[in-house]
């Protein structure tokens, strides 16, 4: 892992308790808001379970494999039919469970579980939960504001959504 | 007597397990930029619930989908995180002595005009010390000019330790962009032992200088020790006068008495690579050193820390300590030489003076660095040296784990040159495995050979007192 001179050949690079419980608490809320349709809310449940193991752990990968399960659970309440205002809380708390585990992973790599990390595990969520609130509110307002008929305007926005994005990547 | 301050931090596996560390190392004020790409699971599941929504017609999977988006925009949009700071470094004893606890106090400013919303201190620490208390890495966030402040304990031991910059990694607030950068902040911790006040007394061999000292020399002359009375030769000083005898028979008669003499002592230490294995962890074994460097090019910087049982060369370096006190407290001229790709040779002298330079050299001369030389020693080059430097009538003590021939060869030609000369040797051998049996007893025998020429070996058992070594190799001398 990474080394630094002069340290102990002890150093543990375990997420700290604080990245790990932020990642558990949003993946939770994710299978709360989902419990309304049952194979979703048990796919998000598996992941939910998976998310601590996978950010104690330290890998990336197992920690990415646990969060497409919320994000399974979330797609197929969807297709399911699930209430637009709950799916939405449930892909945004999958989206800070997978922020806040990514995070914490990444600062156990780097400084490692005896270093003091958690205004910065906090200050980092705080903000993703921030940002997805606000396009939370602002795409909902927006899609109710759009009938049903016109999902052909939803497409649009969303491809031009798409197209800003990869402008923004050149 | 300071080693250099490196021009850049290391951040070994910081970025990428797989990358070559020199490509991590990075320069003062140097400032890396790297993208995390820590989005992209988010954006793949956008786009499968962008698609899926669109061929199931499902709007609230668009829903989703556009919040999955809004992220990915989110690293795109957010500024990369500002990257200038100061370091402060504060140090509450920066001169201590072995052994001791140091605190270290690291403040961290920034001085851009934007806050870090994620900002991780990696402190420089020294690869000579170790940390025994917290942790020298932080995160936190951090507001435009504003201050943090962490603190840790390393335990101090021998030398100079001058601290690295410090590396710190600063991300934006959705961490896409990462930018490293190695801080630069002088500090160093000084721990200088001081020579015994009541050392040990090493033995010196009757080898003396023309100077006056303590040693008692074969020659007769003024002095304390009675050794004969002769018949009055015209000069003699009245003092020396027997008067009884000669109130007696009438005649004058003066008495005779031992000289005293110093002698000039230089101490030899083996610093060598291989001499810096301690016993218990990884004990020394004859095939690997007498392979010498090539089997152990960059050793592991975690079996030279102090923590666990101390190395031969500390152990070396101590008695070499004990034997400059003992010496210099007898009026003896001491000079110290190392046997080691960095030279150290300080001509034998008796003033004060130079009592504090060999205490320097010995705490933190490059030579008996606690992080073990990687250059190769020329065995040739050091004999000639050696010849050249120390004079006929200087003893010297050896101080060697006699782990290699060399050594020992050295010793024997120095005798053979008629120099006097005794050995210290710190015994680093164990017997937990048929490797480390086979070179314990190697070890025995050259003791053995050494012995043999008639040249006094203390034999420093690891556990023992020095004070124990030398003891019984004074019976073995004198019975």
């Amino acid at each position: 892992m990474v080394g630094v001179s002069g340290e102990p050949a002890t150093f543990d690079p375990t997420p700290s308790s604080v990245g790990t419980g932020l990642a558990a608490v949003a993946a939770l809320v994710t299978v709360g808001s989902l419990v309304g349709v049952l194979h979703g809310a048990v796919l998000a449940a598996v992941g939910a379970v998976a998310i601590p193991v996978a950010v104690q752990s330290g890998s990336r990968r197992a920690h990415a494999v646990a969060a497409s399960f919320l994000f399974a659970g979330a797609t197929v309440a969807g297709i399911a039919g699930v209430d637009p205002v709950h799916l939405l809380v449930a892909v945004a708390s999958a989206i800070v469970a997978w922020d806040a585990g990514q995070h914490a992973i990444g600062v156990g790599t780097q400084l490692g579980r005896a270093a003091s990390t958690w205004r910065v595990e906090l200050a980092h969520t705080a903000g993703s939960l921030a940002v997805a609130s606000a396009v939370g509110v602002v795409a909902y307002a927006a899609f109710t504001g759009v009938s049903a008929q016109q999902t052909i305007v939803v497409v649009v926005l969303v491809l031009a959504a798409l197209l800003l994005t990869w402008l923004l990547d050149r | 007597m300071s080693y250099s301050i490196p021009h850049t931090a290391r951040v070994t596996g910081l970025l990428d397990g797989t990358h070559d560390p020199s490509e991590n190392a990075i320069a003062v004020g140097e400032t890396r930029e790297r993208k995390t790409r820590r989005w992209y699971g988010v954006t793949v599941f956008a786009l499968i619930a962008l698609g899926l929504g669109l061929i199931l017609t499902t709007p609230s999977l668009l829903l989703a989908s556009a919040l999955g988006l809004a992220f990915t925009a989110y690293g795109r949009v957010t500024a990369p995180p500002p990257s200038s700071l100061s370091i402060d470094r504060t140090v509450s004893d920066p001169d201590p002595e072995p052994g001791d606890v140091v605190r270290i106090t690291v403040r961290v400013r920034n001085d851009a005009s934007r806050p870090i919303f994620d900002c991780r201190v990696i402190d420089g620490v020294p690869s000579s010390v170790s940390v025994v208390e917290g942790s020298p890495r932080h995160g936190t966030v951090l507001r435009s000019g504003g201050e943090t402040e962490f603190t840790y304990a390393i335990e101090a031991t021998r030398g100079d330790h001058v601290f690295d910059p410090a590396l710190v990694v600063a991300r934006d607030a959705s961490g896409a962009t990462e930018r490293t950068t190695a801080v630069e902040a002088t500090t160093s911790v000084s721990c200088t032992p001081r020579l015994p006040a009541d050392p040990v007394s090493i033995p010196v061999r009757s080898q003396l200088t023309r100077y006056t000292g303590r040693v008692t020399s074969e020659t007769d002359g003024p002095g304390i020790e009675f050794s004969a009375v002769r018949e009055y030769r015209r000069g003699d000083a009245f003092n020396r006068i027997d008067w009884n005898r000669t109130a007696r028979t009438g005649e004058l008669a003066t008495v005779e008495y031992r000289t005293e003499r110093a002698a000039s002592v230089v101490l030899l230490v083996d610093a060598r690579a291989s001499t810096y294995r301690s016993a218990g962890v990884r004990s020394v074994s004859a095939f690997e050193s007498e392979s010498g460097s090539d089997l152990d090019p960059d050793p592991d910087p975690d079996s030279n820390t102090p923590s666990g049982s101390q190395s031969a060369l500390e152990r070396s370096v101590e008695a070499a300590r004990t034997a400059a006190a003992s010496l210099f407290s007898a009026g003896h001229g001491v000079g110290l030489m190392a046997m080691s790709p960095h030279g150290c040779w300080i001509p034998p002298a008796r003033a004060d003076d130079h009592r504090v330079r060999i205490r320097n050299a010995l705490a933190t001369h490059d030579a008996f660095s606690p992080i073990s030389p990687t250059d190769s020693f020329d065995t040739q080059s050091f004999r000639q040296a050696l010849h050249k430097r120390v004079s006929e009538d200087a003893q010297i003590i050896v101080f060697s784990p006699l782990c290699d021939d060399y050594v020992a060869q050295t010793t024997i030609r120095l005798d053979a040159r008629r120099q006097r000369v005794t050995v210290i040797s710190p015994d680093p051998t164990t017997d937990d495995s048929p490797g480390h049996q086979l070179a314990r007893i190697d070890r025995a025998l050259r003791v053995t050979s050494v012995r043999s020429r008639g040249i006094p070996v203390v034999d420093w058992t690891h556990g023992t007192s020095l004070e124990q070594a030398v003891a019984r190799t004074k019976r073995r001398w004198s019975a």
